[in-house]
């Protein structure tokens, strides 16, 4: 399993290493092209250039992080290279695992690598002393009320929970796709649109569910007797509600994508 | 109770491409030890049981088993295998790739594939990008012959490189497997092998012909298998 996981590791790094050092570079270049003089060059014709190149950076950076995730599934497991992974002594469940661990790990990265660069042009020292005055009363919250540290746990939790389970998903479209003798990549498409629409129909019959009928009863008697709770516990309760929530489907894309990898695979 | 010498098993194995059968109720029994050709025209069949002992396909009905195994984690540990494509990435180099199966695979030995990668005059530094494609296809061949298998499956091992390097790969092939491991060598090419073989499979059009060791037809048919094959598939 950590081998799988270097080597994956590996994989995605090659491409994205590069691309992280050149945002950085990029959002160290427009910062420094703040200044005055530097606006006023050439009517600011290279000011405007070069913030241009940046966001379209960031959009690249966006882009290329769903493709390779894409890409790493589809041709390493499902294209000529699965000729090598799936004939390696390794479980399915492993391959699926390291696949998702490492692009959860490529999504929370770009994210912060696009933060960080968006950071550095709007540097100044007011916002580096703002930042530590934040940081400094963050940590007061969180000695005052040990609540502050649950919730942001949760938080993260809950982020890292929704990019396993998004990315799953994707997978599974991709095993589904899989499953079609001819066009599979177009059939992946479909599954995706199909899938999507499927779920947020679903979402929504739950929501109206929720809000007429008995369960509006229901609803409004649960409402009364979470009243008398604490906000704290609430809110508690509400985060791991949400982490579930999202897990949930996370798991059924996961047991379906491991059953076809290993009942239904049939590489070309 | 299986026996400890089968290696390998089929029975009934059928696998049906939309309406084609490609593999129609195959029993195959292979020992330890045996060096087999599996022998048929182009779409006879032979990749797709190759495939199907690898488990990268599914069989429509019947069964496979490896060392007394589904195709799984153990079987993929005792099989060596050389699909009839390229599967290795191209940003990788060779020595990236003896790392990799280095680290998967507890039977690679590295200084055998070393030394051969020297007599084929093949740098591990180079990358997989800049390499021929019949460089590719020894280096693949070279990986898959340093490991220390039990079942080595090649599919069609020699059909892409230059007749000069054929007689040194079969060579490698011959003096790279140990005693109790079966080699499983699919290819059109009998003469090129038949010195080697032991026992020879046929298949057309999905359908196990004849399995006979080379003596025995040798002495039943009078002729050399790839006599008897241009026979059995003139067209």
């Amino acid at each position: 399993m950590l081998k799988l996981l270097k080597y994956e590791w590996k994989a995605c790094a090659r491409v994205f290493l590069p691309l992280y050092g050149v945002v950085l570079l990029m959002s160290v270049i427009n910062a420094l092209m703040t200044t005055d003089s530097a606006q006023n060059f050439m009517n600011g014709i290279p000011s405007v250039i070069l913030a241009l190149l940046f966001v379209a950076l960031l959009v690249a950076v966006f882009v290329v992080t769903v493709v390779i995730l894409i890409q790493r599934f589809y041709q390493n497991l499902l294209g000529d290279e699965g000729y090598l992974m799936f004939t390696l002594p390794v479980t399915v469940a492993q391959h699926i695992l390291s696949k998702m661990i490492v692009a959860v790990a490529v999504c929370l990265l770009s994210g912060l690598v696009a933060l960080v660069s968006i950071a550095i042009i709007g540097a100044d020292t007011n916002l580096i002393f703002g930042i530590g005055m934040m940081l400094n009363e963050f940590g007061k919250a969180i000695a005052a009320d040990p609540n502050g540290l649950g919730y942001m746990i949760e938080g993260i939790l809950l982020l890292l929970v929704s990019l396993a389970s998004g990315v799953l998903f994707i997978y599974l479209c991709m095993a589904l796709g899989h499953l079609a003798k001819k066009h599979r990549v177009l059939m992946s498409v479909v599954w995706y649109f199909v899938l999507s629409t499927a779920a947020q129909f679903l979402f929504t019959f739950v929501m109206f569910g929720t809000m007429s009928g008995p369960m509006e009863t229901l609803m409004t008697a649960l409402g009364s007797a979470l009243n008398g709770m604490p906000q704290q516990v609430l809110l508690h309760g509400v985060l791991i509600g949400f982490c579930v929530a999202t897990a949930i489907p996370g798991a059924i894309c996961y047991f379906v994508t491991h059953y076809i990898l290993k009942n239904r695979l049939n590489l070309e | 109770m299986e026996q400890r010498n089968e290696l390998l098993v089929c029975a009934g194995l059928t696998k049906t491409y939309g309406g084609t059968k490609a593999l129609d109720n195959l029993n195959l029994t292979l020992g330890g030890g045996r060096f087999v050709g599996l022998l048929g025209p182009n779409g006879s069949g032979k990749t797709t049981l190759i495939k199907l002992i690898n488990g990268l396909i599914q069989p429509t009905s019947g069964t496979v088993q490896v060392d007394g195994q589904v195709p799984g984690v153990h079987t993929h540990s005792v099989i060596s295998y050389l699909p009839d494509r390229g599967y290795l990435n191209d940003w990788m180099r060779v020595s990236d790739l003896m790392d990799f199966f280095a680290d998967f695979y507890a039977d690679f030995d590295r200084v055998k594939a070393n030394d051969m990668l020297q007599s084929l005059h093949i740098s591990a530094l180079d990358r997989l990008k800049t390499l021929s494609k019949g460089t590719k296809e020894k280096v693949q061949l070279i990986l898959t012959m340093s490991r220390k298998a039990k079942l080595y499956l090649l599919d069609e091992p020699i059909a892409g490189v230059d007749p000069a390097a054929r007689d040194y790969i079969l060579n490698t092939i011959l003096y790279n497997y140990s005693e109790d491991a079966s080699v499983l060598l699919s290819t059109h090419l009998i003469a090129d092998i038949e010195r080697v073989l032991d026992e020879v499979i046929f298949l057309k059009n999905g359908v196990m012909t004849l399995h006979e060791s080379v003596d025995t037809i040798r002495e039943e048919h009078g002729k050399s298998v790839d006599m008897l094959f241009r026979e059995v598939f003139a067209c």
